[in-house]
Formats: C-alpha cells, sequence, structure tokens
C-alpha cells in the first residue's frame, strides 16, 4: 500500500489526498445525518402511532362499554388506510380481545398491562394504549405496525445518500483535478527541465517561475544554481581548451625535439663507433674507458629520445577496434619471449575478453607491465606472473600479479609519472617512462591504472577498460 | 361385532359433546336483561351532561312504576355517577321528578308516552324500552337484537332538552334520530 502510494505521480498522490479526505468526511457527515434522521424517523413514527392509539382508544370508549363489539370492529377497520399496520386489537377490562383488525397473522402480545408503552422488536412498532373512562380503565389498544415505512426510509435514505456522495465526489475529483495543478504543474515542469538538463547537459536553460510560493522560490534556487553550473561548465571548457592546447603544444616541442635530437645525435654515435674502431687497439686505458662512457651515454640518451618519441606518439589518434584481449597479451608474450626464457618465467592467465580499443597501444600496456613484472623480480626467485580479467561496474578490469620486489604503497602513484624511478639504473636498467606510456593509454581508453603492493611480496598492477566504448 | 363397537363409540362421543356443550352454555350464559339495562344506565351517564347538575346533592335515578331490575337495582345504588351518590326512587305519575337525572319507563307502563310528554321541558334522560318511546319522545330506547341489548337514540329530543349526548354514544347507537 504505502509502495502503491510511494510510486504515484504528484498529481496523483495530491488527487488521491484529496479525494480520500472528501470521501471519508462525506461519509463521517452522511453517517451523522442519517443516524440523526432515523432517530428522528423513529420519534416521529412511535408518536404517530402513539396518537393513532390514543385516538382508537378514546373512540372505542362507548363501544367498550356498551360491549359493542361491531362498531368497535368497525373503527378499527378504518386502519385500512394504514397499510403498515400488521395487526390492531382493543381488549377488554379483562385483558381478553374485544375486537380485532389483523390485515396479516401477525402474533399477539400474550398479555398486556393496560399501560402507555411502546417499544420496537425484529417484527416491528408494538404500541399499547389504555381506554380510560372516568379516570378507570376500561380496556387496552394495541396497534402493530411493521417495520416496512422505515426499512423504505432507509432504502431511500441510503440511495438519497449514496447519490449524493457520487455526486460530491464527482465534484471533488473536478476541483481536486483543477486545482492540484497549482502544486503539481510547477513540480512536473520542474522536473521535466532537470531531466532535459541532465539528459543534453544544457545548462542555459531556465525554469519558469509561476507562484511565489515555496515552488516559486524552488524554481529560482533552480535556476539559480542552473546559471552558476553553466559559468563553471564554460569556464571549465575555456581552461580544458587552454590545457589542451598547451598540452598538445608541449607534445608537439617533444616529438619535435626528440625527432631533431635522434639526427645529431646519430651523428655522435657513429662517429663514436669510428673512434671506437680506430681506438680500440691503444694501450691506453684511459681513452678507452672514456670512449666507453661516451658510447654508453650517447646509447642511453638515444633510448631516452626513443621512448620520450614513443610517449608523445601515444597521444595520436587511435584506431578503436573490437579486439581479443587474449591474443593481444599472447603476442606481447612473443615479444618478451626471450626474457622469459632467460629468467625461467612462469606465466599464466584467466580466460581474457574482447574488448573495445587500439589493438597497438593494449598490447604496449601488456608488454610494458609484463616487461616491468619480469624486469623487477627477486634475485632468488623465478618470476611467476598471473593475468586476469573480470566485470565490474561496467569495465574491464585487468589485473597483472607478480612475484616480485614489490612497491612501497607510498610510491604507487609516483611510478606512473614520466620519467620518475625508484631504483638506480645499475640495479634496473630502464628510461622511466614505460608505466608513463600505460597510463597514457588507459587513459585515453577511458579505463584506470594502479597498483597494489607490498615490498617483498610482489605487485599486482591493475588496469579498467570500459565494456562499452564511448 | 366391530360395528357395534364403533357405532357405540360415536353415541359415547355424541353424548359426551351434547353434555359438555350444554354446560358450556350455561356458563357462559348471557347475563340477565336487566342487569345489562342497570349497567348501560351507569354507562349513559358518562356520556351524557346534564347541565347544573353539579349543584345537586346526588344523582338521581327515578323508575317509573314498578321496579323491573329486582336485584340488580342494588347495583346501581351502590355505585356513583358524576362523582355523585346515586339514589334511585320509584316513582308514580304523580311524583315530581324534577330531581331526576335518568327516568327509566319500563316496558309494562302502557301510560309512557303520556309521561314523557309530561317531562319533555325538563332535563331529565328519559331511557325506555318500548318500541315507539322515541316517536313518543322518548331519548333512549333499548332494542334487543337476539341476544344482544342495543339501543337507539333520539338526539333532536335530547337536544330539546337541553341534555348533551356524546357522539361517543351516539356512534354505538343503532339508529340516531336527528
Amino acid at each position: 500500500m504505502k509502495k502503491f502510494f510511494g510510486n504515484l505521480l504528484i498529481k496523483q498522490k495530491l488527487t488521491l489526498i484529496i479525494m480520500l479526505t472528501s470521501l471519508i468526511t462525506m461519509s463521517l457527515a452522511l453517517v451523522a445525518f442519517s443516524a440523526k434522521n432515523l432517530s428522528g424517523f423513529r420519534t416521529l413514527q412511535k408518536n404517530r402511532f402513539a396518537i393513532l392509539a390514543e385516538i382508537l382508544a378514546n373512540n372505542s370508549q362507548a363501544a367498550l362499554s356498551f360491549n359493542d363489539q361491531k362498531s368497535a370492529e368497525e373503527l378499527l377497520n378504518a386502519l385500512k388506510a394504514e397499510t403498515h399496520v400488521q395487526a390492531a386489537v382493543i381488549f377488554d377490562a379483562k385483558g381478553k380481545i374485544f375486537a380485532q383488525y389483523r390485515p396479516s397473522l401477525t402474533a399477539l402480545p400474550p398479555q398486556i398491562d393496560f399501560k402507555e408503552s411502546h417499544f420496537y422488536t425484529s417484527e416491528g412498532l408494538h404500541t399499547y394504549f389504555p381506554v380510560t373512562l372516568d379516570n378507570q380503565i376500561i380496556g387496552e389498544v394495541y396497534i402493530q405496525s411493521d417495520l416496512e415505512e422505515f426499512r423504505d426510509y432507509l432504502r431511500s435514505y441510503a440511495l438519497f445518500g449514496i447519490l449524493i456522495l457520487l455526486a460530491c465526489l464527482a465534484a471533488a475529483l473536478f476541483i481536486a483535478s483543477r486545482l492540484q495543478r497549482t502544486i503539481s504543474v510547477p513540480i512536473t515542469n520542474l522536473t521535466q527541465l532537470a531531466e532535459s538538463v541532465s539528459r543534453d547537459k544544457d545548462y542555459s536553460l531556465r525554469a519558469v517561475k509561476e507562484n511565489h510560493d515555496e515552488l516559486g522560490n524552488l524554481v529560482d534556487r533552480f535556476n539559480e544554481m542552473l546559471s552558476e553550473i553553466q559559468k563553471r561548465q564554460e569556464a571549465l571548457v575555456r581552461s580544458n581548451e587552454a590545457l589542451s592546447r598547451s598540452n598538445r603544444d608541449l607534445e608537439q616541442f617533444a616529438y619535435v625535439a626528440s625527432h631533431d635530437l635522434q639526427e645529431p645525435l646519430r651523428m655522435v654515435v657513429n662517429y663514436v663507433d669510428l673512434l671506437t674502431l680506430q681506438w680500440k687497439d691503444t694501450s691506453e686505458p684511459e681513452v678507452r674507458q672514456s670512449i666507453g662512457y661516451i658510447t654508453e651515454g650517447a646509447k642511453r640518451s638515444q633510448q631516452l629520445i626513443k621512448d620520450l618519441l614513443e610517449y608523445s606518439k601515444v597521444r595520436s589518434e587511435s584506431k578503436f577496434e573490437t579486439i581479443s584481449s587474449e591474443e593481444i597479451f599472447k603476442g606481447a608474450l612473443e615479444n618478451l619471449q626471450y626474457t622469459i626464457e632467460t629468467t625461467e618465467a612462469q606465466i599464466s592467465h584467466a580466460p581474457l575478453p574482447m574488448i573495445v580499443g587500439d589493438p597497438i597501444k593494449i598490447k604496449q600496456v601488456f608488454q610494458n607491465l609484463l616487461g616491468n613484472a619480469l624486469k623487477f623480480r627477486r634475485k632468488e626467485e623465478s618470476p611467476k606472473i598471473h593475468v586476469n580479467a573480470y566485470k565490474k561496474n561496467g569495465d574491464w578490469t585487468f589485473s597483472i600479479q607478480d612475484n616480485g620486489i614489490g612497491i612501497d604503497q607510498e610510491y604507487s602513484e609516483r611510478i606512473f609519472v614520466i620519467f620518475k624511478r625508484l631504483h638506480t639504473r645499475e640495479d634496473y636498467p630502464g628510461t622511466g617512462i614505460g608505466l608513463a606510456i600505460c597510463k597514457k593509454i588507459i587513459e585515453q581508453h577511458g579505463g584506470k591504472i594502479w597498483v597494489e603492493s607490498k615490498p617483498n611480496e610482489g605487485s599486482t598492477f591493475y588496469f579498467t577498460v570500459p565494456v562499452i566504448h564511448s | 361385532m366391530n360395528f357395534k363397537k364403533i357405532l357405540s363409540r360415536v353415541l359415547l362421543i355424541f353424548c359426551l359433546w351434547v353434555i359438555l356443550s350444554s354446560t358450556s352454555t350455561a356458563i357462559a350464559a348471557p347475563l340477565e336483561e336487566y342487569e345489562i339495562k342497570a349497567a348501560f344506565l351507569y354507562q349513559f351517564s358518562k356520556f351524557v351532561e346534564w347541565p347544573e347538575l353539579t349543584s345537586q346533592e346526588s344523582f338521581t335515578i327515578c323508575i317509573f312504576g314498578s321496579n323491573p331490575f329486582s336485584k340488580f337495582i342494588e347495583d346501581l345504588e351502590t355505585s356513583e355517577m358524576k362523582s355523585k351518590k346515586v339514589r334511585v326512587h320509584l316513582v308514580t305519575g304523580t311524583d315530581p321528578m324534577d330531581s331526576c337525572q335518568i327516568l327509566f319507563i319500563p316496558r309494562n307502563e302502557h301510560k309512557a308516552a303520556g309521561i314523557v310528554q309530561k317531562i319533555i321541558p325538563k332535563r331529565i334522560l328519559t331511557v325506555g324500552e318500548t318500541e315507539n318511546f322515541l316517536a313518543a319522545g322518548g331519548i333512549i330506547n333499548f332494542i334487543k337484537q337476539g341476544n344482544k341489548i342495543r339501543f337507539e337514540i333520539n338526539q333532536k329530543q335530547a337536544e330539546a332538552s337541553g341534555i348533551k349526548i356524546s357522539s361517543k354514544l351516539l356512534s354505538v347507537a343503532i339508529k340516531v334520530i336527528t
């Protein structure tokens, strides 16, 4: 019941409340009026028959006095006009039936007490009136009338009451359906406006104020909030545009810089190679050492620039298509085949789903994360890696779990920032770009990437991809 | 044998019925004529108004000539009418009748008509029991119908005599002359 009421629209609720209130108050009033009227009717009926009995008693004085049953019967026969009289009897002073009029076979009272009285039974109204003459009781009149009259009255009253009730309810429905609009229409309008704002993200819409009550106030506040949101939305769009513009500039710069840096660096590497060849037989160790340092530095610079180029290229357009993440994963494994074999790594995986994404970029994510898992292994143990995927909140969540060295939780954010490294190059080689690339790719796909880890117990990298790509 | 038995039974039942019915008739035997008439005289007083009665000490019923009520006259003498003690007088044609409220003239009084004529202006309710009593100027006349005593009223005469008869009494009379 409560749930049913709760699911109704405001206008239905208002109408229902008004209708229920009218119905209950009307019914109560009708019942009260009926009770009053019916008891009034009974009093009238009692009085009427008391008067009738008194008249009969008065007129039967002579008949009783002179033992004239015939005229007494004539007197009673006049009651034919009263169709509700079931029995009328004149008793003599001894309580014996003197004269009677019984249109139907009605039971007569067993004894009489020569007093004026009246009472109702299921058969009808019983009225007694004594016949007195010169202060002497010489007989008694008894009238029994049926309840048909009362029932007729009750029926017509009930019918009338129901008609009145229906008419009033119809009127209430008419009035309620009009009046409820003053409340429900502004609410409905506001609701529809809120729906279209939420659907179309159009914050320039405004609600129309119709009344100067709480609802009007609500409309004003709602409009204020809308204009506030609109202002912030516009500011956000502007700053987003500015941000992406500067981001684009920055990436352009990074791309151009790294691309242009490659050329001179290649020249440096070529000439250093030449120098290495010329000086390979030298007996001066300092020269060889210096050439070695130069070679190493140049190659690292080359790697850095290569990775930087890679990073800035992530931004470039992606081709989203439905792909089997399992095949992508296996492709990444092939690329890492050499490392897997040398580290004797054990890699297992659960069935991986079909997803929407750029196959090359997703492969890179797998490759970087698996590569890290292999790279940051514990010295005394061969790596064990498990890859899993499950659906949660409209996303596919992938997890890559390893048994490596782990990361302190306080660094779990920092590792995704470009060029951030937690270890020395001597311990773990790398440029510190891999996870930054992963983060960029996943965010491009509309997902998230994070890590859960404990030092020396291994790490689990998670990333999500929306099931339905927007 | 069987037939005889049935016949004897039927006879027995018949005899019993005869005895029972005769005894029951005896028990429910109607009151004697003058017992009823005495009672009626008493009842008449309740439905009739005599002017100037209040000034009188007692209510007087006069019976003309001989007393046909025999012992039932006592019923009247011991009763009260109009809240007054009842006195019963036997009167003759020579007696003054001014104090009488009711004058009963029995059937065997052949001079009834003459008596009635004589007391017409005096406010006396004359009650008779002869066929042409009303025609002669009487006010109420007893009539026997089967075994019932009924009466007829000469309302015209009552009015002329200054006696008021209640319409209730008129309503039970078998005939009313107006």
